[in-house]
């Protein structure tokens, strides 16, 4: 071997001691491994893959069977299905064997039990377990905190209601509230000047009360004795008059 | 065209054809199975191991089979295959001991030291001890050229690497299993 006498010269090259080594195999395998491999190999490949040509030859396989089988019954059409649902079968075994094959292999070794124990005829126990009891119902409005509570915000709420009518200005809040709904209400000209002269009135009417009221203040001010000064410089026939006039009885104007 | 490579085109028309499928294949399993499982053996150490890949390789090698293109040599395709197959199963091997968090089923050399008939002291032991000591790509270059005395033209074609690069490796390789040896 032309080849091997050039590696051995190559590799005593480099290292002597590993180029002289001896080529002897250390490993231990059976005998029958290689002449068993190939029909093992192929096993494996047909439980993989089954071909046209593989169900063909169930299907002449299914024939002898029957041809030699005639004395059993069997229910119709059940060769028929065999082969299709065999190989169907072993096309969906083979596919996630393969699978699980090349995403790990020691898992193939495991066996699919179930480590889960459940306890004896239980599915066999249809019976669904009815409440024993009824549920309490508990009411939102048995607490007599919450009324308690209750009536002192509704009071709370009717003295700060009653604080807030008494301290607002209410006309010029009427006013106020006026001019903004009508400014909000895109007006037009003739609408503007009607609501000007409304305000107009408004002041006019609010200014003549104030009058009134100034007068007013000054009748609480006056005393007898101003009041009789103002009665002394009046003329007896004016006062005459004055009384016919109003209809005023005597003892009125003493008083 | 030699006549191992003659005789190989003829196996693959054999096995394009649906009558001679089984028998061209059974031919080609037992024409490479030694080679291949001895390749795979020292790179995984335990037969157990070296069996499922050897089946994962031929398994694929039948698949594969029917879109073979003839100009490619089929040793070469079925080394590439079982050179692959055996660094899958490596690196599944390292991923399962990460997630396990443990590292016996990557020790490579307790397995090596549980095989029948181990004797550390033995060159042929020590040498297999060496070899496991190399990295991965360096184990297959010295596996295959070492043991199956492949020259670097062929090795370049299973490996899809440069003869320099072979070289280099196999040089690396030599040296550090000498170290190895010489000093235990």
């Amino acid at each position: 071997m032309k080849n091997g006498e050039n590696i051995l010269t190559e590799t005593c090259s480099i290292s002597p001691a590993v180029g002289n080594l001896p080529k002897t195999n250390p490993y231990s395998l059976s005998k029958e491994y290689f002449s068993e491999f190939p029909s093992k190999i192929y096993q494996l490949i047909l439980v993989s893959s089954v071909s046209v040509e593989q169900e063909d030859m169930l299907l002449t396989l299914r024939d002898e069977t029957l041809k030699s089988t005639q004395v059993f019954s069997l229910p119709t059409n059940y060769f028929e299905s065999f082969s299709h649902n065999l190989a169907k079968k072993i096309a969906e075994i083979s596919e996630i064997e393969l699978e699980l094959h090349e995403l790990a292999p020691s898992l193939l070794s495991l066996k699919k039990e179930n480590p889960f124990k459940i306890p004896a005829n239980y599915f066999q126990q249809n019976k669904i377990a009815k409440p024993k009891e009824k549920a309490k119902v508990v009411g939102m409005f048995t607490s007599k905190a919450f009324f308690r509570y209750a009536a002192a915000a509704c009071f709370v709420s009717i003295l700060y209601f009653s604080y807030l009518a008494t301290n607002t200005p209410l006309k010029e809040n009427t006013l106020a509230t006026t001019i903004s709904v009508e400014k909000n209400n895109n007006l037009s000209d003739e609408g503007m000047v009607s609501f000007l002269n409304e305000v107009d009135e408004v002041s006019n009417n609010t200014e003549n009360e104030f009058t009134a009221e100034e007068s007013n203040n000054m009748l609480v001010d006056l005393n007898q004795e101003t009041i009789k000064q103002v009665l002394s410089e009046i003329h007896e026939d004016e006062m005459k008059e004055f009384i016919e006039l109003t209809g005023i009885s005597d003892n009125n104007i003493t008083n | 065209m030699t006549p191992q490579n003659s005789d190989d085109i003829a196996l693959v028309a054999m096995f394009m054809d649906v009558n001679t499928r089984e028998s061209a294949f059974t031919s080609i399993v037992k024409k490479y199975q030694e080679r291949i499982y001895w390749q795979i053996r020292r790179m995984v150490v335990s037969h157990d191991d070296a069996n499922d890949v050897m089946q994962n390789v031929f398994i694929k090698a039948w698949n594969g089979l029917q879109n073979f293109r003839s100009d490619a040599q089929l040793f070469t395709w079925l080394y590439r295959i079982a050179v692959n197959e055996s660094l899958t199963y490596i690196e599944q091997m390292k991923r399962r001991s990460s997630i396990s968090m443990d590292d016996e089923s990557l020790n490579l050399e307790d397995k090596l030291e549980s095989e029948k008939d181990f004797d550390a002291n033995k060159a042929i032991w020590k040498l297999q001890i060496a070899m496991q000591q190399l990295p991965e790509k360096q184990r297959i270059v010295f596996n295959l050229r070492y043991f199956d005395e492949l020259p670097y033209e062929e090795m370049s074609k299973v490996l899809d690497t440069s003869v320099g690069s072979l070289k280099a490796s196999y040089h690396h390789a030599v040296k550090k299993i000498e170290d190895y040896i010489l000093n235990h």
